[in-house]
């Protein structure tokens, strides 16, 4: 990595340069600025003058001090934006010139230095001095990308994977190359038949049961998927429980509370338990799956999932805060209305009306969510953390 | 009145009101697929369905009646709650 010349430099720091100045330099010098004075070129001319001799322009020794702060102190990176110069005696065609600059004052805040420059001539007599200023340009960071070959792919812990929208981020992922630990609670056959379908497209995957929101179950979960895959890239909180349409008043704290353990506490848990991993490889990538209920007029009678969801934001936000600097990217994923189990109680009605009212004219389907889950732990994400990205065909446009 | 007639009579009735062959129209239609399927046609279209099945539709579900398939499933509940 560059190291940054500024932190190295302190007060009394010094540099030199020698230059012999010679005839073309002089001829360089007209050609260039058009300064064809005859008492710098016309030695007859000088004769006539008190110098008697051709005089260097004062400009072309003194921009060796150009030379001297460009390559020596600071060196690169530094932006010369103020000098103050005073002409003390001509120097002459042959004369060897010694530039020398010397750290006065630095000011960290401001990267700025302020030299003395100082040019002397033969015989070591002082022929410029002056004070430059000079501001040290910060090296431009290079876009950090944590990027995750094949190789190092570590596996993506996947709750609720064994139906629904879980199951179609566990087989997206897997077919992006990620091992797949895909977790369920009850369907030990689906469950099975994901980490089957995952296979079969030469990915790795293996099936864990556990509880979300049983503290224990999630280390062991977590425990499992580093002794199987070597380690863990990301997890992929989407467990939920079942949505029940119940009006406010008919509502129990046992339903409200269900849907806590298993979207926080669940969301909580696992990531908790993951991110030492994560931070200790200095990436990782978390997404949790909320949905657009969260972010418009809340469905009727659906109160513990609208807050949930809610809540599941917020929570992805906050970590996305405080993970950002080691390196871990934390997002939502939103869907509309998706054709799972999960909104089979809801009335054909309430499904055609959205249908109707969303523009892109049909509900989601699992494997649009998976997309967008996968595209977040894709490279092509690198630089998305905190954000929610609803894919609901643009019924909700925020 | 059974399911079958219920929905012929409205494929009718969205074609008379539509001009559009009975054939030519869907579960789907909407008017995103039907041209002359404007807010004023709609007008005429709800007084037409309240009609002929002796209904009256709120606020509401007149704004819902978005497809064939709503006014299919909108009128059956309708009816089913008389």
């Amino acid at each position: 990595m560059e190291t940054d010349r500024f932190e190295q430099i302190t007060i009394g720091d010094e540099a030199e340069i020698f230059h012999v100045v010679t005839e073309k330099d002089v001829d360089s010098f007209v050609k260039l600025t058009g300064d064809d004075n005859p008492l710098h070129v016309d030695a007859t001319y000088a004769e006539t003058t008190s110098f008697k001799k051709p005089v260097v322009h004062g400009m072309l020794t003194a921009s060796f001090i150009s030379t001297i702060i460009g390559t020596k102190l600071p060196g690169k990176g530094s932006l010369w934006y103020e000098q103050s110069l005073r002409f003390l005696e001509p120097v002459r065609i042959g004369e060897k010139i010694r530039v020398w600059v010397k750290v006065k004052h630095k000011s960290p805040s401001q990267r700025i230095l302020v030299l003395d420059t100082i040019v002397s001539g033969d015989g070591d007599r002082r022929v410029i001095e002056g004070e430059a200023k000079v501001k040290v340009l910060l090296p431009e960071t290079k876009k950090k990308v944590n990027v995750m070959t094949d190789d190092k792919r570590g596996a993506v812990i996947v709750t609720g994977a064994s139906r629904g929208i879980g199951a179609a981020i566990a087989i997206e992922l897997g077919s992006a190359g990620y091992p797949v630990v895909v977790n369920y609670l009850n369907r030990d056959k689906n469950a099975e038949n994901i980490v089957q379908a995952i296979r079969n497209k030469k990915g790795k995957a293996t099936a864990c049961k556990a509880d979300v929101s049983d503290a224990e179950a999630v280390r062991m979960m977590v425990d499992m998927a580093l002794s199987e895959f070597g380690a863990v890239s990301g997890i992929v909180n989407n467990a939920s429980a079942s949505i029940e349409s119940v009006k406010f008043s008919d509502l129990s704290w046992d339903s409200f509370q269900k849907h806590i353990d298993v979207q926080i506490k669940g969301a909580f848990y696992l990531s908790q338990a993951v991110l030492p991993h994560l931070v200790q490889n200095q990436k990782g990538i978390i997404v949790n799956i909320a949905s657009v209920v969260a972010d418009n007029t809340p469905p009727t009678k659906w109160v513990p999932y609208n807050v949930v969801k809610a809540a599941l934001i917020t929570f992805s936000r906050s970590l996305a805060v405080e993970y950002g600097a080691k390196g871990i990217r934390v997002n939502c994923v939103s869907p509309g209305m998706t054709q799972t189990d999960l909104i089979a109680n809801i009335p054909d009605k309430a499904k055609m009306l959205t249908k109707m009212q969303t523009p892109l004219r049909r509900l989601a389907v699992p494997e649009d969510i998976a997309s967008a889950v996968a595209f977040l732990f894709s490279d092509k994400a690198a630089f998305i953390s905190g954000q929610n990205i609803r894919v609901c065909g643009g019924i909700v446009m925020m | 009145m059974g399911a079958l007639v219920m929905k012929q009579k409205i494929f009718q009735i969205m074609s008379r009101i539509m001009d559009v062959p009975v054939e030519q129209l869907t579960k789907e239609s909407s008017p995103d697929t039907v041209e002359k399927w404007d807010s004023i046609q709609h007008m005429s279209l709800v007084l037409a369905l309240e009609e002929e099945f002796n209904i009256i539709f709120s606020d509401s579900e007149i704004v819902e009646l978005l497809s064939i398939e709503l006014i299919i499933e909108i009128v059956s509940l309708k009816l089913a709650s008389q």
